[in-house]
C-alpha cells in the first residue's frame, strides 16, 4: 500500500544529500552541519525501523569525524565518496531493502579509511591550489620552513580548530546584545567586501574600491578589540595592514591580495558564524579557531614572499613561471600575461564580467530609499496580529445579528473598514518580502569559484535581482539555486576550446533571472552550453526501466525525467557536482516551497530551468468546497475545472475503480468523504459536484457536496499535529471554524495503491516519492 | 524506572510540590502544574482531522491559532461521555516535535487550584507497565483525596509524537 504521508527520514536524507554538495574541501563549517544532519536523523521517531540506516548513519559519522580531526584527508575525493555513501543511504531507504552489505556502502568507506595521511596527500586541497594556481605562483613543496628572509611560507591548508581549551576567556559573553549587533553587522560587512574584492578583481587599479574594502575591515577590526575577540581582531588587523599597503601604494594590487582577502572573509565569516552558534547555543559551542596559518599568510603576502604549495593543478611547465613572483616593487598593473594557461584568468576583461554585473547590482542600492533594522521576531509578531485582525473582522462582518442591521451608515462603515484592514494586511505581508537580490549575489562567488575549478569561462548575467521573495523562502530556494548553478557550469558549458570548435564564442553565459508573473515568482537559469543529452537521457531511462523502447516520448518530457530520484547521465562523478545525488533533491526542495520546476533544453544550444514559486508560504488562493458537515480548502493551482458530471459519463472498471469521464479523458474518481471518513449529502457522483484537479501531470476528479466559494485564506499549520495524509494545514474561516486544506500530492496518490487507470503508461506508475 | 522511583522516594517528591490545577475524569482526580496552563476555555466547535488517532478529537480556532484537541477519556482508555455544560478544554504548553506546542485536553470538569507541599506527593505507584507509569509524576495527597498528578509533557507531548509516527 502507498504510504502517502510525507517521511521525515526521506526528508531528513535529502536535507543530507543537499548539504554535501555543498561542502567544500577546507569547509569545515558545512562539514559540521551536515554531521548535525546525521545525528538529527538517527534521532527521527521511526528510525529504529531501519536499523541498517541507522549503522550506516552511524559509520558515516564516525568516518566525517576522522576528516575534521585530520585522521584522513580533507579532500575533494572522500567527499565525493561521502556523496556517494549519502546516495547509497537514500537508495536503500527507498528500496525497503535493509541489506546494507549489498549497497556497498561498506566498500566505499572502506576506501576512505584507507587513504593514510601523508604529507604529499595533503596536497589535493583544490579549492586553494586553484586559487594559487592562476595566481601565478610556484609550488616548491609543502612544509618549507625559512628562516633567512622568509620568503617562502606554507599557505593554510584549511581551517583548523585549536583543541585545547581557550585561554582566552569569553569576555566577549558579557554583553550579549553588544555580541549580536556585532555578528550581524559583521555578517553585512563581510558580505559586502566579497562583492567589493570581486569587483575590485575587474577594476584593480581602482582605489575607492579599496576603501571600500579597507573601511570595513577597520570597523571589524575595532569592534571586536572592544568586544576582546582576540582572534577576529588580529586577524582583520593584519588584513587591514595589506590593505593600508595597497591603498597607499606600497603594494601591488594584484592577485595574491584578491585570494587573501576573499579567503580571509570566509575564514572571518565561519569564525563569526561560529560566535552565531554560542549566542543561541550556548558557550560549550564556541571553537577557538586557530589563525596563525593565515596571519602568516597575510604576513607574506604583505611581505612580499611567494607563497608555495603543492600542489597537483600547476602545469608542468613550472620554470616559465617562476618568473611570477609577487614582488613589492612592481607597483603596475598585475602581470596577467604570466600567468599560466591552465587556469583561466580572472582578470579578463575582454567580456562582460560577474563582477562587472556585480557593480551594476550594488550601484541601485544607493538610491533606494532609507531603510530601518527591525527585529525579526517583532515583525512576525506584527504579522500574526494582522492576520487575526483580518480574520476577526471577517468574524465581525458575518454576525447573523448584525447583518440583519440595515443600516445604510454601518453598511458603508464596515466596507471602509474591511477596505482598511486589507491595506493593513497588504502591507504587512510586503514587509515580510526581501529582494532577491542578496541570493544572487552569492551566486557571483560561486559562479567565479567554479568557472576557476573547471577552467571554463563562464559570464553571469543577472536581471531582475530587486525581484521580491518571502522571507521564509530566500532560505530554502539557496541550495537548489547553487546546485543548478552548478550543474550549468559543470554539464552545460564547454571548455574554451571546444565552445570555440563549434563557433561559439569562448565564454559561456549563463542568465539568472527573476521575475514575477501571473502571481508567481519565476526564477530562470538558462545558460547556452550543450544543452541536455536527450538520447542519453533516454536510454539512462530505459536502462532503469522507467519507459520502454517503443513509448515515444516528448523532447520535454525526457529531459524532465532528470527529476527523478537516483537519476544522473554523468559520466564521471565530477568534484564540482554530480555527487551521486541528482536533481531530484533540487525538485523536492522547491515542492517544499510550493513551487513547481522545469527544464526545457535545445541541443547544442543551452538548457532553461524555469522555477516558479508563490509569492508568500503563508497564503493560499483555495476554493472552499463542503463536504458533510466539513469544509475543505482546495488550492486554486491544481484545480482545472469543476462541474456537475452527467450519469451516462460515470463508469466503473473491474467492479472497484470509478472514472468519470470530461471531455474526452477517463478520470479516476476520489470520493473525498470516503478519504476523510465523513458523512456526505451525496453518495453519487452525478447527484454531486466533480472538481477535477491535477498534480504532476496526473488528473483526478474529486467529489464533494457543494462549492461554497473562492476565497484567500491564511495558512495555519495544525498545531502539534503535522503530515497528517492528505491535508497540507488549516485556516480559520469567516465564521471562526478551522476548515482543512487539501494536500494534493496526498489526494492524488492515494488512489495509485488501488489499480486506478492512468492517462499514460508507465512513467506515472514509477512511485515517484518512494516515501 | 525502579531506578527514578527509587530516586523520587528517597528525595522524598523533593521539588513536586507546588500549585496544581484539579479536574475530573469520571470518579478519578487528576491533577496539572500550573506553569504548563495556558488557559482554560469552555467546550467549542471542534473541526475533525482525518488519518488522526481516535483521542485526537480534532482542531479548534483559539484566537487566530489552530491548536489540536486530544480527548483524555479516550487516551485513557476511559468510556466516553457526552459533553455538557461543565466540560472544559484545558489549553497547555507541551514540547513538540520542533519546539513548544499548545494542546488542548478536553475533560469532564475543572475543580480547583491547589497548593501541594512537597511531603504531601508519593511517587507514582508501580503497576509493573512501564508505558503508563511515565505519565504520572505522583500521587498528591489533598484533604484526605488522592489526585494523579499528570507529567504533561509525557501525557501529550509523547502522546502526539509517536502517534503520528505510527501513521507514517
Amino acid at each position: 500500500m502507498t504510504d502517502i504521508g510525507g517521511s521525515a527520514i526521506a526528508a531528513q536524507l535529502d536535507d543530507m544529500a543537499l548539504k554535501i554538495m555543498m561542502v567544500e574541501p577546507g569547509d569545515l563549517s558545512m562539514v559540521g552541519e551536515l554531521v548535525v544532519l546525521i545525528e538529527e536523523l538517527q534521532e527521527l521517531p521511526g528510525i529504529e525501523g531501519y536499523p541498517g540506516l541507522q549503522r550506516m548513519g552511524q559509520d558515516l559519522c564516525a568516518v566525517i569525524c576522522k576528516i575534521v580531526m585530520t585522521e584522513l584527508p580533507d579532500s575533494a575525493e572522500n567527499y565525493e565518496r561521502v556523496g556517494q555513501c549519502i546516495g547509497l543511504m537514500q537508495e536503500v531507504y527507498r528500496k525497503g531493502v535493509d541489506d546494507v552489505a549489498e549497497s556497498g556502502f561498506d566498500a566505499v568507506l572502506k576506501k576512505m579509511e584507507q587513504e593514510s595521511d601523508n604529507d604529499e596527500g595533503i596536497a589535493d586541497t583544490v579549492q586553494m591550489n586553484a586559487s594559487f594556481a592562476e595566481a601565478g605562483l610556484v609550488s616548491i613543496s609543502q612544509k618549507v620552513e625559512n628562516q633567512a628572509q622568509a620568503t617562502v611560507v606554507a599557505a593554510p591548508q584549511g581551517i583548523r580548530i585549536l583543541e585545547s581549551p581557550p585561554t582566552e576567556s569569553m569576555e566577549f559573553l558579557q554583553d550579549l546584545e553588544l555580541l549580536t549587533g556585532f555578528v550581524g553587522e559583521t555578517l553585512e560587512h563581510l558580505e559586502s567586501i566579497e562583492v567589493n574584492v570581486l569587483d575590485l578583481e575587474e577594476n584593480p587599479g581602482d582605489l575607492e574600491i579599496v576603501n571600500k574594502i579597507f573601511r570595513p575591515f577597520h570597523t571589524i577590526k575595532g569592534v571586536a578589540g572592544f568586544l576582546n575577540l582576540k582572534s577576529i581582531q588580529k586577524l582583520a588587523h593584519s588584513t587591514e595592514n595589506l590593505l593600508d599597503d595597497v591603498r597607499n601604494g606600497v603594494h601591488a594590487m594584484d592577485s595574491g591580495v584578491i585570494e587573501v582577502v576573499l579567503k580571509v572573509g570566509d575564514f572571518l565569516k565561519t569564525m563569526v558564524e561560529n560566535l552565531n552558534v554560542v549566542l543561541h547555543e550556548g558557550p560549550e559551542q564556541y571553537k577557538n579557531y586557530d589563525i596563525s596559518d593565515f596571519v602568516a599568510w597575510v604576513e607574506a603576502i604583505q611581505r612580499g614572499s611567494v607563497v608555495c604549495r603543492a600542489t597537483e593543478v600547476a602545469p608542468p611547465q613550472s620554470p616559465a613561471v617562476s618568473a611570477t613572483e609577487v614582488s613589492a616593487s612592481a607597483v603596475s598593473p598585475p602581470p596577467k600575461a604570466k600567468i599560466p594557461p591552465m587556469a583561466t584568468s580572472p582578470i579578463d576583461n575582454t567580456g562582460s564580467s560577474p563582477a562587472a554585473v556585480a557593480k551594476a547590482a550594488v550601484l541601485p542600492k544607493a538610491s533606494v530609499g532609507d531603510s530601518i533594522k527591525v527585529d525579526v521576531e517583532k515583525l512576525d509578531g506584527l504579522v500574526n496580529a494582522v492576520g487575526e485582525l483580518v480574520i476577526m473582522q471577517a468574524m465581525v462582518r458575518s454576525n447573523a445579528t448584525i447583518a440583519a442591521l440595515s443600516d445604510p451608515k454601518l453598511i458603508k462603515d464596515f466596507s471602509q473598514l474591511s477596505r482598511i484592514t486589507s491595506e493593513l494586511q497588504k502591507t504587512a505581508m510586503s514587509m515580510r518580502m526581501v529582494p532577491i537580490r542578496q541570493t544572487f549575489q552569492k551566486m557571483i562567488r560561486l559562479v567565479r569559484d567554479l568557472s576557476k575549478k573547471t577552467g571554463k569561462e563562464v559570464n553571469l548575467v543577472m536581471e531582475g535581482e530587486e525581484t521580491e521573495i518571502d522571507r521564509n523562502m530566500v532560505d530554502s530556494i539557496y541550495d537548489p539555486l547553487v546546485h543548478m548553478m552548478r550543474n550549468s557550469v559543470d554539464h552545460g558549458v564547454q571548455i574554451p576550446d571546444e565552445r570555440e570548435k563549434i563557433g561559439k564564442p569562448r565564454s559561456g553565459t549563463v542568465n539568472l533571472r527573476a521575475y514575477q508573473k501571473g502571481g508567481y515568482m519565476v526564477i530562470e537559469i538558462e545558460d547556452d552550453g550543450q544543452g541536455l543529452n536527450t538520447e542519453k537521457i533516454r536510454r539512462k531511462a530505459i536502462e532503469r526501466g522507467l519507459i520502454q523502447e517503443t513509448d515515444n516520448n516528448s523532447a520535454y518530457e525526457l529531459n524532465n525525467l532528470i527529476f527523478l530520484p537516483g537519476f544522473s547521465t554523468a559520466d564521471k562523478i565530477t568534484d564540482v557536482s554530480g555527487r551521486g545525488v541528482g536533481m531530484d533533491v533540487v525538485k523536492k526542495a522547491v515542492e517544499k516551497l510550493r513551487g513547481k520546476v522545469e527544464a526545457i533544453s535545445s541541443p547544442g544550444k543551452g538548457s532553461l530551468f524555469v522555477i516558479r514559486l508563490p509569492l508568500t508560504l503563508a497564503i493560499i488562493d483555495g476554493i472552499i468546497v463542503r463536504v458533510g458537515t466539513e469544509r475543505y480548502i482546495i488550492p486554486t493551482t491544481a484545480i482545472q475545472e469543476s462541474l456537475k458530471p452527467p450519469r451516462e459519463n460515470y463508469n466503473t472498471v473491474q467492479g472497484k475503480g470509478e472514472t468519470l469521464m470530461v471531455r474526452q479523458a477517463v478520470l479516476p474518481i476520489i470520493r473525498l468523504y470516503q478519504l476523510f471518513n465523513v458523512k456526505p449529502t451525496y453518495t453519487n457522483p452525478w447527484d454531486a459536484i466533480v472538481v477535477v484537479v491535477e498534480y504532476e501531470g496526473r488528473q483526478r476528479a474529486i467529489m464533494v457536496d457543494e462549492l461554497l466559494g473562492k476565497q484567500e485564506v491564511v495558512i495555519k499549520n495544525l498545531g502539534g499535529l503535522s503530515d497528517i495524509p492528505g491535508v497540507a494545514g488549516g485556516t480559520i474561516l469567516g465564521d471562526g471554524r478551522v476548515g482543512l486544506i487539501l494536500d494534493l500530492a496526498g489526494i492524488v496518490q492515494s488512489l495509485s495503491g488501488h489499480g486506478a487507470i492512468e492517462a499514460h503508461g508507465s512513467v506515472d506508475d514509477v512511485d515517484l516519492t518512494g516515501d | 524506572m525502579e531506578a527514578v522511583a527509587k530516586e523520587i522516594q528517597s528525595s522524598g517528591g523533593q521539588g513536586l510540590g507546588g500549585k496544581y490545577l484539579t479536574f475530573s475524569l469520571g470518579s478519578e482526580e487528576y491533577g496539572i502544574v500550573i506553569t504548563k496552563i495556558r488557559e482554560i476555555i469552555g467546550i467549542m466547535e471542534i473541526t475533525a482531522v482525518p488519518h488522526t488517532p481516535d483521542f485526537i478529537k480534532g482542531v479548534i480556532n483559539l484566537r487566530g491559532r489552530v491548536i489540536p484537541i486530544l480527548e483524555l477519556r479516550m487516551r485513557f482508555g476511559m468510556e466516553l461521555k457526552e459533553y455538557d455544560e461543565r466540560t472544559c478544554i484545558i489549553v497547555v504548553d507541551v514540547p513538540g516535535p520542533s519546539g513548544m506546542v499548545q494542546v488542548g485536553m478536553l475533560v469532564d470538569s475543572v475543580s480547583e487550584v491547589v497548593n501541594i507541599a512537597d511531603q504531601d506527593i508519593e511517587p507514582p505507584p508501580d503497576f509493573g507497565t512501564v508505558t503508563e507509569g511515565h505519565n504520572i509524576i505522583g500521587m498528591g495527597k489533598i484533604k484526605g483525596k488522592l489526585k494523579i498528578l499528570l507529567d504533561v509533557d509525557q501525557v501529550i507531548g509523547r502522546t502526539l509524537a509517536s502517534s503520528l509516527t505510527a501513521l507514517k
